[in-house]
């Protein structure tokens, strides 16, 4: 997953590049990649477990006494329907959580990258009180995120312990009546912890899952993202080639922005021709050669380089 | 003779006593993992800083003054020397400009100026006396610097000049801008001075983002203003104009400029 992620982000448009904070690709690409990991070794085998464990412990006290086997699961569908209502809650406030450690990973990053700026300005203090402002805004996310955790726990124990509490003293008195044989009643007491614990575990991974579908969503919102279409178009010269360059009106604009950076520019470069551009700063001499290269797309009309344009050249040969 | 009640009870214990057991080892195993990264964190923490302020380090209430480079030798650590027997002094008020070929030295005398580093041997004094008797805090918050490769932090454009001078009003940030270059383009721009720059001012062609990080470095007000060929990306009209926006400062910080554009400066060393 790992590879094909580097391979992918790697494949990602320039303007994508500029508009996603670093700290924010490497977040989703190792916090999220491990959640989606632990979702896959743990919470989706341990589901599976969970399930199974409960279903022939059930069944076994079914076949022991099918009254005390209904009596037993009472309150498991308030459970379930308990847990979902959290899964809910705890995807919202844990999608929160993970961008706020994205922007504390962005923190650090522009720290590092800029550290010769840091230093320049003696700025250290300042740099500090930034960080621990994020990473105060990320512990009182994890807090909520935890805080949910707990209540549903809390809830569940309660409920649960209740219901096991009612099995053994319903199941005794069955017992002393003569309704069961007392081997039936130590049968049942050993079975019952078996089912009452699968569940409470089970709460405990629906929960869970809920980090890992959310991992797996933020994951997914860099693979849907379109590559570059480096080998599209047929036309695929070898060898050395000649040819004139033509701007037909073209324009450009930066993803994001408002205003165009080119507006309709058109010259023609023949064959063998020395070019020198010339322009006040940020007049658009490096878009100009960017789009040449089509690290970003142009918004009108076209670009001949030889005789083929964007639909028919390849990235990878220009 | 072992009772009914008894057998329940002891198979009851034995679960609960081989339970713990059981969870011992993994226990264990995360024990491992914790003290192996805690290895690497404390080994970070212990990684000395190489420059230091000494004990008795004093604070510089000034770096206005001759400052002197006295045959200094630097080399990295691989022991390559990149300056030997290096001397040079600069008068106050003074514009310098280092002029050498690619790998020549140049930016390693602004670091050991800037204290990045320091000396290998030799000394620098700033009005006479070693700097290494200051703290580092003093020296660099005298210093403006300027990269060829400026770096901006993810902000708005007036967050960005500011962090030259965390106090500076907006006029003052204006200010700044209209000396070192920057406002025309500023106020170009569809938000002006709170248009976004991007992460690491991506948003910006190159020469725009030097003009801005002139105008922090110039808001900084700094006694000591160093230029990493800090225009080179720069058209040559508004270089001339921020050159001379530069000279008409009341108060003149020292300059070290070094770039080639020599034919505006008086005196090249």
């Amino acid at each position: 997953m790992r590879d094909f992620l580097f391979d992918h982000i790697q494949r990602l448009s320039f303007s994508y590049h500029s508009q996603t904070p670093t700290g924010d690709l490497i977040e989703r690409v190792t916090s999220d990649g491990d959640a989606l990991r632990r979702f896959f070794s743990e919470e989706a085998i341990g589901i599976g477990r969970i399930t199974l464990l409960f279903l022939i412990n059930w069944l076994a006290i079914l076949n022991l006494n099918a009254k005390l086997g209904w009596i037993s699961v009472v309150v498991i569908p308030f459970i379930l329907l308990v847990s979902l209502w959290f899964f809910k809650k705890t995807t919202k406030r844990y999608e929160e959580y993970q961008t706020q450690e994205a922007i504390l990973s962005t923190t650090l990053q522009e720290n590092l990258t800029g550290v010769r700026v840091v230093k320049a300005f003696a700025r250290q203090d300042y740099e500090k009180s930034k960080f621990e402002k994020d990473n105060w805004n990320k512990f009182l996310k994890g807090k909520f995120v935890l805080i949910m955790n707990s209540l549903f726990w809390l809830l569940s124990d309660i409920v649960l312990g209740l219901q096991m509490l009612f099995n053994f003293v319903f199941a005794a008195m069955m017992a002393i009546r003569g309704e069961i044989t007392v081997g039936t009643y130590i049968a049942y007491a050993r079975l019952v912890v078996w089912l009452i614990w699968p569940i409470q575990n089970l709460g405990r991974m629906i929960v869970q899952t809920s980090t890992g579908m959310v991992s797996y969503g933020r994951l997914m919102e860099i693979v849907k993202q379109a590559r570059d279409p480096l080998t599209e178009g047929c036309f695929q010269p070898h060898g050395l080639v000649r040819g004139d360059i033509i701007f037909e009106d073209v324009s450009f604009m930066c993803e994001g922005a408002k205003t165009d950076v080119l507006k309709n520019i058109s010259f023609r470069i023949n064959s063998e021709q020395s070019v020198e551009l010339l322009g006040s700063t940020g007049s658009g001499k490096t878009s100009l050669v960017n789009l040449l290269l089509r690290f970003h797309e142009y918004t009108s009309d076209r670009i001949l380089l030889l005789r083929w344009d964007r639909d028919t050249g390849r990235i990878d040969n220009v | 003779m072992i009772t009914f009640d008894g057998i329940n009870a002891f198979v009851s214990y034995l679960t609960f006593m081989m339970w713990p057991v059981q969870d011992l080892a993994r226990v264990y195993a995360e024990i491992q993992h914790s003290i192996a990264s805690a290895e690497r964190i404390i080994k970070l923490v212990d990684s000395p800083a190489e420059i230091r302020n000494k004990v008795e380090a004093g604070i510089a209430s000034t770096l206005l003054g001759y400052i002197e480079f006295d045959h200094v030798d630097f080399y990295y650590e691989d022991r390559k020397p990149v300056l030997t027997d290096f001397s040079l002094k600069v008068n106050a008020g003074e514009i310098i400009a280092l002029v050498g070929p690619t790998g020549g030295g140049k930016s390693t005398i602004v670091n050991l100026l800037c204290r990045f580093y320091e000396p290998s041997s030799g000394v620098i004094r700033i009005q006479g006396r070693d700097y290494t008797i200051y703290t580092l805090e003093s020296i660099h918050s005298r210093i403006g610097i300027v990269l060829k490769s400026p770096h901006l932090f993810s902000g708005t454009v007036r967050e960005n000049i500011r962090y030259g001078r965390l106090a500076a009003t907006d006029e003052d940030v204006e200010e700044a801008a209209r000396i070192a270059g920057p406002h025309d383009f500023i106020t170009a721009m569809a938000n002006g001075y709170d248009e976004n720059v991007g992460e690491g001012g991506n948003m910006l062609s190159v020469g725009q983002k030097q003009l801005i990080s002139l105008a922090r470095a110039d808001l900084a007000r700094p006694e000591l203003f160093i230029m990493d060929e800090a225009t080179s990306s720069v058209d040559t009209l508004t270089e001339a104009l921020i050159q001379r926006g530069m000279e008409a400062l009341d108060e003149k910080p020292h300059y070290i400029h070094y770039c080639p554009p020599l034919k505006h400066y008086p005196q090249v060393k």
